[in-house]
């Protein structure tokens, strides 16, 4: 009785064990770390090797030899091919929230009628391989208990294992909960797999054989041993390398490998998740090795211990010989077999219920609690049903046959899978068609025979083909399915929204091109039509504080952000197409592409990512756009740009630091909601509209330069704008073309303002300083000479030259007296210009010519010179003729102290064009030294002179240049070079309205010239 | 199709390089388990296809090790 209980004790125990473990690593962090590790991760893909593996393999031995081992090859070779067929396949899956195979194929064909054909398929394959594991292990319980296990025991079995599967499956039917919980699971079973093997292939190599050496003599005294490992590959009856296709495939497409290899991956933001592939590249062939070590062991035991008529599938149990060994190989077993139906059920139960449930029953209140319900029922049901093939199918065939109908089933799903990632022309009918045509050979050629309705070998000989009828199907489907999706696809024109599916599974980068957001209310309509109002809020809820969205913010790229996560967060528990359906409702698939959106996902992106390797392309399209972000904040100027749809894209250091607003917090929101005063200063800037605050400086139709003094987070300040628009760029991508924005460049002139303030300013002192000692000068001298003259006349009031001294002092006194004239005369300039205004009239320029030659002639100072006049052209200009004759006289005068005695001195007058129009060219030029350069540059200053001491106060230049300025004019000289001379110019406006004999003396230019001497 | 090239990273040096290995690490895998080599396994010891098994995994922890240690893109 033991024998019977025992067996059933322990796989309750068992059981009972792995669901406490699953229950301890969800609420244990260290156990939940240890679940994540890759490692685990790569020992939880070995629930590939179940009840089949452990005690089929042998039994598959028996009959095929050596390539029992292409079912663990190929799953080697497929680890090899991870970096270029698994990778881009996890990231697929991972962009879009991908679940299945069902859901790739729904997605990138854009087709529910593909998600429907191989969710079908798949549980049409399921079935016989859940069967399967029930099947063995009611088969290894009722061996252990010496075939006196009643034959409801096994229902017992079976019940025990679904019940697990079902209960533990439906614990995990909420993918957020199903990773580590699970994954641990899955990397237990397999170590327990490994332990049972490990210890039943040691003790039949020592119990049967008495050690290594034993076995080598068993094998040298029975040649036939290894050689019925041996022939079936030397002679070519056993499909090699149709199994290890088979095995490649399966690897990663079975629904529990696939489930395990991409939906319960850690997550790839994990900074070790891309890890995980990369680790099981060893870790589950090294797995897959060490437990097929002691399968030819066991073979050659079970061959020598196993009585006729055994069958070779329990040859593992038979060479157990003693009854603690026979519970460890049971144990095995069960362990192969709760793995294998747990992680089955539960990446089937996913599929059914979206592919099946869903579209059936439609999106209308499905609330995420009821959706998981309903994954519940769905996994029970499929433990159901594989136990009811169990109980209700015929025995045909071994458990390899019941085991290769699945792996064929699953190839069909590879050209798909191909096609998905690598041929965007791929179109959802050849994928049906192929689909179709690779199930039709798979049916007839392997299914129908298992059911007991047709012979295994009729099939291919229908067709003329004398093969192996394993070989056959799977090369046959294969090629069926393979030439009906290309003849199929290229006979077809896929439909615009396949294309973009397929341009984003092709594509690595992805983000390009996103659809138009739907706006806020009826985003919110939708998921409440979709999920009911508590449902419809908690999801908005959970995505908007996933993405630290907050709830009053409606911004373009919130929106495009919420609706994208959304839809992946629907698409993980719905399938692709009802997430897409519920999120963007019947709208277009209407691509737009915001700068501003791809600007931040890179930028959260690369916050994210720490260690993650990203694709070689992207990794430099990363560092180049750091690098111009790096260059854009060190510019000292302030800059904005905004893309095509008007929301910001680029808010630099310096801007972050002037406006105190952060580049995260504006970057994707449209400009106008920045918030004051910078959305009105920085949106009348882009318009092209000043502000009230901001006025134009300078600018035309393409350049815009303004100023404005504005509250900032430095103070207030002086800033100056400067728009610029962005031109559509003929050079960029298609996904780019049409985006053009507009710049605003802000450049803080406060300081420089400041500074050009302060070097005016100390200029006035220095001239105010300079004046002063000036006036010091000339007042001081005279003064000087007169007081010392008084006082000697004081002493001696009767001297003989009393007379003299006192027409000195009296002199001196009006030279002082004229100083101060002239000082008067200067500071009257300096005010109101309503002197000038009394005086103004039409003034012949020959006039104030004559007079001031006339003037200048009679001075006694100074050498004896020649006076040139040259009329060349002189009209009238509107004025004060003594002022301007004063003018003349000074210039005329400083000629001639400067000249030699006998020297000449020009005086010119042209027509000329200055800065404000047209008007007349005054021209005295000397033969003098020229202006020293030591004075040249405050030639023009009050008490500047190059005169001796008592010979020129320095106020006749600065009145000039005074009364010149007042009549509209300037007054400039030049040196004339190394001969030396120098010509002073003063240049006035015409008269407005020249009268006749303006017209006269116009007429006249070039021909009065004369000479006064 | 240069630009798809492009676009999908498949013109990129160092992505080359890291499936240029897998590649090889496949084909030499494959001719370990096919024809040529497979016909050792028929006059071998038994324990012959788990040595070449034991150089393919050898051969796939290297493989791996040296796409972990490739310059981070």
């Amino acid at each position: 009785m033991n024998e019977v209980v025992l067996p059933l004790l322990l796989t309750l125990a068992y059981l009972g064990l792995l669901a406490t473990v699953a229950h301890l690593t969800e609420e244990n962090e260290r156990l939940a770390r240890v679940a994540r590790h890759p490692v685990a991760y790569g020992l939880a893909l070995g629930v590939y090797a179940t009840s089949w593996t452990f005690y089929g393999g042998v039994g598959f031995a028996h009959r095929s030899g050596w390539a029992f081992l292409a079912i663990s090859l190929g799953v080697t070779l497929s680890c090899l091919a991870i970096p270029f067929l698994w990778e881009p396949l996890a990231r697929v899956l991972q962009r879009h929230q991908l679940t299945s195979v069902a859901d790739l194929f729904a997605f990138r064909f854009q087709s529910q009628v593909a998600g429907v054909l191989v969710t079908l398929f798949m549980v049409a394959a399921l079935l016989p391989y859940l069967s399967l594991q029930l099947r063995a292990i009611a088969d290894a319980a009722d061996f252990v208990g010496n075939g006196m296990t009643p034959a409801w025991m096994g229902v017992i079995y079976a019940g025990a294992l679904s019940l697990f599967a079902a209960l533990l499956g439906a614990r995990y039917a909420d993918p957020a909960r199903a990773g580590r919980g699970l994954l641990a699971t899955l990397a237990l079973e397999s170590l327990v797999k490994l332990g049972c093997i490990t210890v039943v292939g040691f003790a039949a190599l020592e119990g049967v054989f008495g050690g290594l050496a034993g076995l080598d003599a068993h094998l040298e005294a029975h040649p036939e041993a290894l050689e019925r490992l041996q022939a079936p590959l030397r002679e070519g009856t056993a499909p090699f390398n149709a199994l290890l296709l088979l095995a490649f495939v399966a690897a990663f497409l079975l629904p529990r490998q696939f489930h395990v290899a991409f939906v319960s991956k850690p997550n790839p933001r994990h900074p070790r998740g891309e890890r995980h592939l990369r680790a099981a590249a060893w870790v589950l062939p090294l797995f897959l090795l060490l437990l097929n070590l002691p399968l030819p062991v066991l073979f050659f035991a079970g061959e020598k211990l196993a009585e006729a008529g055994t069958p070779p599938d329990r040859f593992v149990l038979v060479a157990a010989t003693s009854p603690v060994i026979r519970l460890v190989a049971f144990l095995g077993g069960v362990s192969a077999s709760s793995a294998m139906i747990l992680a089955s059920s539960l990446a089937l139960g996913g599929m059914v219920v979206n592919h099946l449930v869903v579209p059936l029953r439609g999106t209308r209140g499905l609330s995420r609690p009821y959706v998981h319900r309903m994954r519940q029922v769905v996994i029970v049901a499929l433990v159901a049903a594989g136990f009811a093939f169990h109980v209700s199918s015929p025995r045909h065939g071994t458990l390899v046959d019941l085991g290769l109908v699945s792996f064929a089933a699953v190839l069909q799903l590879l050209p798909g899978v191909l096609a998905s990632l690598f041929w965007p022309r791929a179109t959802r009918e050849g994928l049906i068609a192929g689909l179709l045509a690779g199930g039709a050979v798979w049916l007839t050629i392997t299914a129908l025979p298992l059911l007991g309705w047709s012979s295994p070998s009729e099939a291919p000989r229908a067709l003329g083909l004398d093969v192996d009828p394993r070989g056959a199907a799977v090369w046959l489907s294969l090629l069926a399915n393979g030439l009906a999706l290309g003849i199929g696809s290229l006979a077809t024109v896929p439909r615009a929204m396949e294309q973009a599916a397929a341009a984003s599974c092709a594509n690595v980068l992805g983000s390009s091109s996103r659809n138009a957001p739907p706006a806020y209310p009826v985003l919110e309509r939708r998921i409440v039509a979709a999920l009911g109002p508590s449902g419809a809020a908690t999801e908005l809820a959970a995505t908007r504080a996933r993405l630290e969205i907050h709830e009053g913010d409606r911004s373009p790229l919130s929106m495009l952000r919420l609706a994208d996560e959304l839809e992946r967060r629907l698409s993980a528990l719905l399938g692709p197409l009802a997430a897409r359906r519920i999120v963007r409702g019947d709208d277009a698939p209407e691509a737009v592409s915001l700068v501003a959106a791809e600007l931040r996902f890179l930028r959260d992106r690369s916050k994210r990512r720490s260690s993650v390797p990203p694709p070689a392309l992207e990794a430099s399209l990363e560092r180049v756009r750091r690098y111009l972000t790096g260059v854009l904040d060190e510019l000292p100027l302030g800059v904005c740009a905004v893309d095509g749809s008007g929301a910001v894209a680029v808010w630099n250091l310096e801007l972050e630091e002037l406006t105190g607003i952060e580049a995260e917090a504006v970057v994707g929101l449209p400009l106008e909601q920045i918030g004051p005063p910078w959305a009105d200063v920085l949106t009348g800037e882009l318009r092209g509209a000043p502000g009230a605050m901001v006025r134009v400086v300078e600018g035309g139709e393409h350049e815009h330069i303004r100023e404005s003094v504005l509250p900032t987070a430095r103070g207030e300040r002086v800033l100056r704008f400067r728009r610029g628009v962005l031109l559509e760029g003929a050079s960029m991508s298609d996904s780019l073309a049409g985006q053009a924005g507009a710049l605003v460049v802000v450049e803080d002139l406060t300081e420089r303002r400041a500074l050009r303030l302060q070097v005016e300013h100390q200029d006035r002192l220095a001239s105010l300083g300079r004046m002063a000692a000036g006036v010091a000068h000339e007042l001081g001298n005279p003064l000087a000479g007169l007081l010392m003259v008084a006082k000697n006349l004081a002493r001696e009031p009767e001297a003989p030259d009393a007379n003299e001294r006192l027409e000195l002092i009296v002199n001196e006194g009006l030279r002082i007296e004229a100083t101060l004239r002239e000082l008067l005369a200067f500071a009257r300039k300096e005010g109101p210009r309503d002197s000038l205004e009394l005086e103004r009239e039409h003034v012949r320029l020959e006039d104030v010519c004559r007079d001031a030659l006339r003037l200048s002639g009679m001075g006694r100072r100074g050498p004896a010179v020649n006076f040139n006049l040259d009329l060349g052209g002189a009209g009238e200009v509107l004025g004060s003729r003594r002022q301007l004759t004063q003018v003349l006289v000074n210039l005329l005068t400083n000629a001639r102290h400067v000249s030699a005695e006998g020297g000449a001195v020009q005086l010119r007058v042209r027509p000329e064009t200055g800065g404000t129009g047209a008007g007349w060219s005054l021209e005295v030029q000397d033969e003098g030294p020229g202006v020293p350069a030591s004075v040249a540059a405050r030639i023009f200053e009050p008490f500047v002179t190059t005169k001796p001491v008592g010979e020129g106060t320095g106020l006749g230049l600065a009145i000039s240049l005074r009364i010149v300025e007042e009549h509209g004019g300037t007054l400039d000289f030049e040196n004339l070079g190394p001969s030396g001379g120098a010509v002073f110019r003063v240049w006035l406006p015409r008269s407005p309205a020249p009268s006749e004999q303006a017209t006269d003396g116009e007429r006249g230019a070039g021909v009065a010239s004369e000479r006064v001497a | 199709m240069a630009h798809r090239d492009r676009a999908a990273g498949r013109g990129d040096p160092q992505a080359k390089d890291a499936r240029a290995r897998a590649a090889l690490a496949l084909a030499v895998g494959t001719t370990l388990v096919a024809a040529p080599v497979r016909a050792l396994w028929t006059e071998a010891a038994w324990w012959a296809p788990f040595a070449l098994w034991g150089l393919l995994v050898a051969f796939g922890v290297i493989t791996a090790r040296a796409l972990e240690r490739r310059p981070r893109a």
